[in-house]
């Protein structure tokens, strides 16, 4: 025996006498039990518990003894038939349509066990039959046929395929081999390295010696090693009835027993090797093929998307910088501009009060209508106030909305808001049809309307108080001398009077401007200062916001690198040790 | 009744006329409806296809290799797919012989299997399942009178049966390969049994069967599947065309397909109405399809309506079982219709 000849280098060898050869193969651990070990190992480490189950299935089934042959292919070719020919025993039942449901494993055994019965077709059955070809170590197992993908018979018969050491793949002389059988046997030979093919029915078919050399060709041709013995199942049951040594030899079983003999039996070492390399190749191929997956994907580059969150943050940043001394200078230009129109506005608006001043004085008389005027001088010019400061908030509202999209760009901070926080209620009063318009920056403007309306409300009475001018008495005076000169002298008079009534109007106008004008600057400036803080704060806040986040990404993209170049690592030496594991394998194959 | 024969006719006409895309093949279907019924036999290939056509040959209906109205569907293995239109397919387990390993009962072996496929799940999708070994049939004609010395002697000599090489190095390679080692083998026994060898063969080679089949199911209503086959040939051409709609029509209202369903099932045992089965065989046009020959069996059309009609729901009968009643009883309703009654 080969297993033999290797130095024990594992366990202590039991040797007793006589018994010395069986015990030396069954007690020291064959060189392949190692690389099977090894391949469990890998499995239970990458957790594919399931390859662990059947691989120490598969590692239990090869320590046994006896080699396990499974006789497998579609149906009908004569699988069950070939086996009941080989051990010349009805052990398998055989029939015209499908027959064979469950397994039957034929092993060695001094005495027969009892044979079938037709009831017990569907149980899987274990047979004892005294052979020399049994005795010899051999196991057969005959299959149920191969059938559609995916169908119960299928899954049974790949089930039984699973323990094979050997495979003795069924074709008959009727047909050649077929696509779907050469598939099979391109499956089973990377299963189970060890195959043979029987080529039934040779007895039937005259042209069988054609189709035996087409269907080796077509196995050289799909690259599966497999010896093809033409066999005939009857012919070998007439030959075993008759014991008839020339028609055993035309049945092709002699040929066949002699491959079985060389191919599994003289060394059955290096069936299990070849067998224990397949499993273990398939068993490993499947840990490599993920981790060769995951090794590939992480040589491309890195979570793109975070990179690419993380430019963007850090865009976002300096495009808040660069926003921030625009909107800065944009507001200063639009408050400029604001002070610069509302000044023309003012004068614009009290140089028209003054024209119809002038205009009403060339006739009426001071003297008589002044209370009037007084009433209606206040009236134009609260009425100049009023559209004026009106016109003031509406261009402030407009400025500040284009601020505020300047400077928070695409933002939650709605600039209403902002100037709610300025001047208060801002809707509320917004809608309010009174004559308190200047709402929006309301406590700011509040302080302006006292001021102006305080002005108008003592203006131009106590400016013209105690004029002589205007004196009734003067006029009753000038009654008394006489009517013409009376006369003259009221027109004169009259004159003098419209002068001063117009030039008290023009003082009373010019300090309204002065005294209204500074006001309105100085709450335009107090708004502006209040906007441009608040405006600050907010862009500076945001600024730093996107600067923290452009941080925050930044540190979990250089830790996730850090982790991955740990885990390609980690897979990179995972790898190496497969693939080593793997070429030690090819080697034992 | 106006039966599908007829309704075809009228349709196909049309086609001719109004539908130019379709009007070549409804004119050689037109042409086709009077012939002789067209079986065409398809299969995979080395399937034995030209053997079966030549065993065929004589038959009262003309065979072509390829599809055809109807056909007969070869297959080595009862579990091999078969996709096809029921109705008009008849499973053939081509190379029977070699199912049952080439022993002098293998065909009677396959033909057993093929009964049990035919109730079960292959019935569905097919008229009938036969066994046939063609070689021996077609071989078995063309016996010579060295093949016959040879087949005497060889009755004497039964070691020379065992394998087709003893065969070929005792009588040469011509008798093999004219009848196969199945063939050879029952022509022996033939000879043995004094029996005649060319007909002996065509028995055995289950070819008579096939015409039986054929014979039940194809030819008895060669009309209605000639008929569909029309209407199906020009359904692809017609599409869009307002003759397509009429076209569909008639084919699913068909009722003839539906019995020719159920009498297949009735055959193969799948369905069966105990006792009544034999009167469901005449309604359904079994013997027949004249209203006499159908009513041969049941007396007045309307009772027996009535009746049908009542299985359809009765509790003693599956619900398959009354679904086929069902199809008999529309059988029953149009003989009603039609009213006559000898």
């Amino acid at each position: 025996m080969a297993a033999g000849s290797v130095p024990a280098t594992g366990p202590a060898v039991f040797t007793y006498p006589g018994e010395q050869g069986i015990l030396k193969r069954v007690m020291t651990a064959p060189p392949w039990l190692d690389l099977l070990d090894d391949t469990i190992r890998a499995c239970a480490t990458h957790e594919r518990h399931d390859l662990v189950d059947r691989l120490l299935d598969r590692r239990a089934g090869l320590l046994e003894p006896g080699r396990r042959v499974v006789v497998a292919g579609y149906p009908g070719k004569g699988k069950s038939e070939l086996v009941n020919a080989l051990v010349g025993a009805d052990v398998c039942p055989v029939g015209t349509d499908l027959t064979t449901i469950a397994p039957t494993v034929v092993r060695h055994a001094e005495r027969p066990t009892p044979l079938l019965e037709a009831s017990d077709r569907s149980a899987g059955r274990d047979v004892g039959l005294p052979r020399a070809l049994l005795g010899a170590g051999l196991v057969l197992v005959d299959s149920p046929g191969f059938g559609a993908p995916g169908c119960p018979r299928t899954a049974r018969a790949l089930a039984v395929l699973a323990d094979a050491d050997a495979v003795l793949v069924v074709t008959d002389a009727t047909s050649e081999l077929s696509a779907l059988e050469l598939e099979l046997l391109v499956h089973v030979s990377r299963l189970c390295p060890t195959v043979l093919v029987a080529l039934t029915k040779i007895d039937l078919v005259p042209g069988w010696r054609r189709v035996a050399e087409v269907d080796r060709g077509r196995l050289a041709e799909v690259g599966v090693v497999a010896p093809l013995i033409p066999v005939s199942s009857v012919l070998r049951a007439a030959a075993v009835r008759t014991e008839d040594a020339e028609l055993n030899k035309e049945s092709g079983f002699a040929d066949l027993i002699g491959c079985l003999r060389r191919d599994v039996l003289t060394d059955p070492a290096r069936v299990a090797a070849r067998a224990a390399a397949a499993t273990s190749g398939l068993a490993l191929e499947q840990l490599i093929t993920p981790l060769r997956a995951e090794f590939d994907a992480g040589l491309a580059p890195t979570d793109t998307r975070a990179l690419s969150e993380w430019q963007s943050a850090g865009r976002r940043v300096e495009r808040l910088q660069r926003e921030s001394a625009r909107w800065q200078t944009q507001l200063a230009d639009d408050v400029g501009d604001l002070l610069a129109d509302l000044d023309f506005d003012l004068r614009e608006r009290t140089r028209r009060i003054l024209r119809e001043v002038d205009d009403y004085f060339d006739a009426a008389d001071p003297g008589t209508v002044w209370d009037e005027f007084s009433d209606w001088m206040h009236d134009a010019l609260t009425a100049v106030a009023e559209v004026n400061s009106g016109w003031l908030v509406e261009r402030f509202e407009w400025i500040a909305t284009r601020v505020a999209r300047k400077a928070l760009p695409g933002n939650d901070v709605v600039p209403g808001e902002m100037l709610r926080a300025l001047g208060g209620s801002w809707h509320d009063d917004l809608r309010k049809p009174n004559i308190e318009r200047f709402s929006p920056a309301q406590k700011v403007f509040v302080g302006l309307r006292g001021s102006y309306s305080g002005l108008l409300m003592s203006g131009l009475a106590t400016t013209l108080a105690g004029l002589p001018l205007i004196n009734p008495i003067s006029l009753g005076a000038g009654a008394a001398f006489g009517a013409r000169s009376v006369f003259e002298e009221r027109g004169a008079r009259l004159k003098r009077r419209q002068a001063v009534a117009k030039t008290a109007a023009q003082r009373h106008v010019d300090d309204f401007f002065l005294r209204y004008g500074k006001e309105a600057k100085d709450a335009t400036r107090t708004v502006h200062r209040a906007l441009r803080d608040r405006c600050t704060e907010v862009a500076h806040s945001l600024r730093e916001a996107a600067a923290e986040s452009a941080r925050v990404i930044k540190t979990e993209l250089e830790a996730e690198s850090a982790r991955n170049t740990a885990r390609l690592t980690q897979v990179r030496r995972d790898l190496e040790r497969l693939l080593a594991l793997r070429t030690r394998i090819e080697a034992a194959r | 009744m106006t039966d599908l024969p007829t309704i075809t006719w009228g349709l196909l006409e049309r086609a001719t006329r109004e539908a130019p895309p379709s009007a070549q093949v409804a004119g050689e279907w037109l042409a086709r409806l009077q012939g002789p019924l067209r079986v065409g036999v398809v299969g995979a290939p080395g399937v034995g296809r030209s053997t079966v056509v030549r065993a065929l040959a004589g038959a009262p209906f003309e065979v072509v290799e390829g599809d055809a109205a109807v056909r007969l569907w070869l297959v080595r293995r009862p579990d091999e797919a078969v996709v096809a239109d029921a109705v008009s397919t008849i499973v053939v387990l081509a190379r029977a012989d070699e199912l049952g390993g080439g022993r002098v009962d293998a065909v009677a072996a396959a033909g057993r299997v093929a009964a049990r496929h035919a109730r079960e799940d292959l019935g569905e999708r097919c008229q009938a399942v036969v066994a046939v070994a063609a070689l021996p049939a077609v071989g078995g004609l063309r016996l010579t009178r060295d093949d016959a010395n040879a087949l005497a002697a060889l009755v004497h000599e039964p070691d020379a049966l065992l394998s087709v090489d003893r065969l070929r190095a005792r009588v040469g390679a011509a008798l093999p390969d004219k009848l196969g080692m199945f063939g050879v083998r029952v022509a022996v026994e033939l000879v043995r049994q004094g029996a005649a060898v060319p007909s002996g063969l065509v028995h055995h080679s289950g070819v008579q069967d096939l015409l039986d089949a054929v014979d039940t199911h194809f030819l008895a209503r060669a009309g209605v599947l000639r008929a569909r086959a029309a209407l199906l040939a020009i359904t692809p051409l017609l599409r869009g065309h307002p003759l397509s709609a009429d076209v569909e029509r008639v084919l699913a209202s068909a009722h003839e397909p539906h019995e020719l369903r159920l009498l297949a099932a009735l055959d193969a045992g799948r369905v069966s109405f105990g006792h009544r089965d034999e009167e469901a065989r005449y309604l359904l046009g079994a013997h027949g399809t004249s209203p006499a020959a159908r009513l041969a069996v049941s007396g007045d059309a309307y009772p027996a309506h009535l009746r049908w009609q009542a299985l359809t729901e009765s509790p003693d009968l599956t619900h398959d079982e009354q679904r086929a009643a069902a199809t008999v009883a529309r059988s029953c309703a149009a003989l009603v219709a039609v009213g006559v009654v000898e």
